[in-house]
């Protein structure tokens, strides 16, 4: 049978921070573009480059178990501005239920790598 | 990853074996002469070529080879598959429409068609006793002697085939060395995931603006064949002419479709089905890929309108698309 696309790992490099996720579980809007589903035509989940979505936010387990949900997203990098007005990373914390006084944390985007074709396929030529 | 270009077919072919080695290395290196010998079998533009001796041979049992066999069997059963629409019947009337030498040797697809093309082909035309359509039911085949009898008037064409047979055939010979890929002139034959277990990705070009994409597709096994109007065609009394024969007419098929793609379980099939779509047009085109589940396709219509079908979105790396309004 034909490849299929059930799953596509996208791996992430922040700072030593990598996300898995299932495609089927992220619904995505590319460029502004809504998902449209016609007569009959199959609408389709799909994490495209351009995504602007965020994966919702999960506490992982703390008994250190592996996160058997959709989307690991352990730790979460926070991202605290400098007094210069750029940022820097923070060290990977803990854990932690966010207070309202916390500045909200910026979670990575998703970076997926478009392929490279090996080919084209065109009419005969 | 390894890779070898050449020409052969009337086409760019390129194969890739997904693995390192001297043994690999030399099978690729194989590939060019297999061509050669396959087309020195199947080309209708070769005076030489077993089918053209087979087809000056109509109306008599021939024997012959093990490979012109199995491509015209092959090209049997897609005439049944797809309800007559491909059929390697229609030689009389690809020449009729001017499509007498092969497009490597002709002068650019554009121009007008030369008075000595013109003449040629007007020399060399058999009239067809039998109507296009469903005449290839009377070829006959003999498998305990492997012989064949194309009935008296009607000569072959296997381009709606033979290459997508060739790509399969190919990748076959690769694959005991690694994963492989064939693309014969844009039919793609897959063999197996690459070696990182990923499936291979490749570009949909765009018909109308050809170092473009539409999409991009990735194809673990089978194979992926794309027909259309974008490429080879002509002008003939000032009227444009391409290669696509609808049977029904014996005359370049009326379509507003401009190039279908299709993805299938192996080229062979893909290469059939994209003609039988393009054929049908946009809309019982995309209703017949629709209700075959193991094909996907992309249509793109005159209008610049893509239309994709129900599986295509198992393929495509962007499934962005719009329905054909009803």
């Amino acid at each position: 049978m034909t490849g299929e696309r059930k799953t596509r790992k996208a791996s992430v490099g922040t700072q030593g921070t990598r996300m898995l996720i299932t495609a089927a579980a992220v619904t995505a809007t590319i460029g502004g573009w809504a998902w449209f589903a016609g007569n009959d035509t199959q609408t389709t989940v799909n994490v495209a480059p351009q995504s602007t979505n965020t994966p919702q936010l999960v506490v992982p387990p703390t008994t250190g178990e592996q996160f058997a949900g959709a989307l690991d997203l352990s730790p979460i990098p926070t991202i605290i501005p400098t007094p210069s007005g750029g940022v820097a990373n923070a060290p990977a914390a803990e854990p932690q239920t966010m207070s309202q006084s916390q500045q909200p944390a910026i979670i990575a985007q998703p970076t997926l790598v478009t392929p490279a074709p090996v080919t084209t396929t065109r009419s005969s030529r | 990853m390894q890779r070898i270009e050449f020409r052969a077919m009337g086409g760019q072919i390129l194969a890739i074996v997904d693995t390192h080695g001297e043994q690999a290395l030399d099978c690729l290196q194989a590939t060019p002469r297999w061509f050669a010998v396959w087309e020195r079998t199947f080309s209708r533009f070769d005076k030489q070529s077993e089918l053209s001796r087979l087809n000056r041979n109509a109306g008599r049992t021939v024997r012959v080879s093990p490979e012109l066999w199995e491509v015209i069997a092959e090209s049997v059963r897609a005439a049944q598959r797809s309800a007559g629409l491909v059929t390697p019947t229609l030689l009389a009337e690809l020449e009729q429409a001017g499509y007498a030498e092969s497009f490597s040797r002709s002068v650019a697809p554009e121009s007008e068609q030369s008075e000595a093309t013109d003449a040629a082909a007007s020399s060399e035309q058999h009239v067809n006793v039998l109507p296009a359509y469903g005449n290839w039911k009377s070829i006959t085949l003999y498998a305990r002697t492997r012989s064949i009898r194309v009935p008296h008037g009607m000569r072959l064409d296997l381009g709606g085939v033979a290459k997508g047979w060739a790509a399969e055939q190919a990748a076959d010979h690769l694959s005991r060395h690694g994963p492989a890929l064939v693309d014969a002139g844009g039919d793609i034959a897959v063999s197996g995931p690459r070696a990182d277990g990923s499936p291979w990705p490749i570009g949909i070009a765009n018909p109308f603006d050809p170092d473009a994409q539409l999409d991009m597709i990735l194809i673990g096994h089978g194979g992926v064949a794309t027909s259309g109007r974008d490429y080879r065609r002509w002008r003939k009394h000032g009227d444009w002419q391409h290669h696509i024969i609808d049977p029904h007419t014996g005359r370049p098929a009326t379509t507003d479709l401009v190039s279908v793609t299709v993805i299938a379980p192996s080229v062979r099939e893909a290469e059939v089905a994209a003609k039988a779509a393009f054929i049908l047009g946009s809309r019982d085109g995309l209703a017949w890929i629709d209700e075959q589940p193991a094909l996907a396709a992309l249509l793109v219509g005159e209008n610049g309108r893509l239309l994709r079908s129900r599986q295509f979105a198992r393929y495509a790396w962007s499934s962005v698309g719009y329905a054909l309004d009803t």
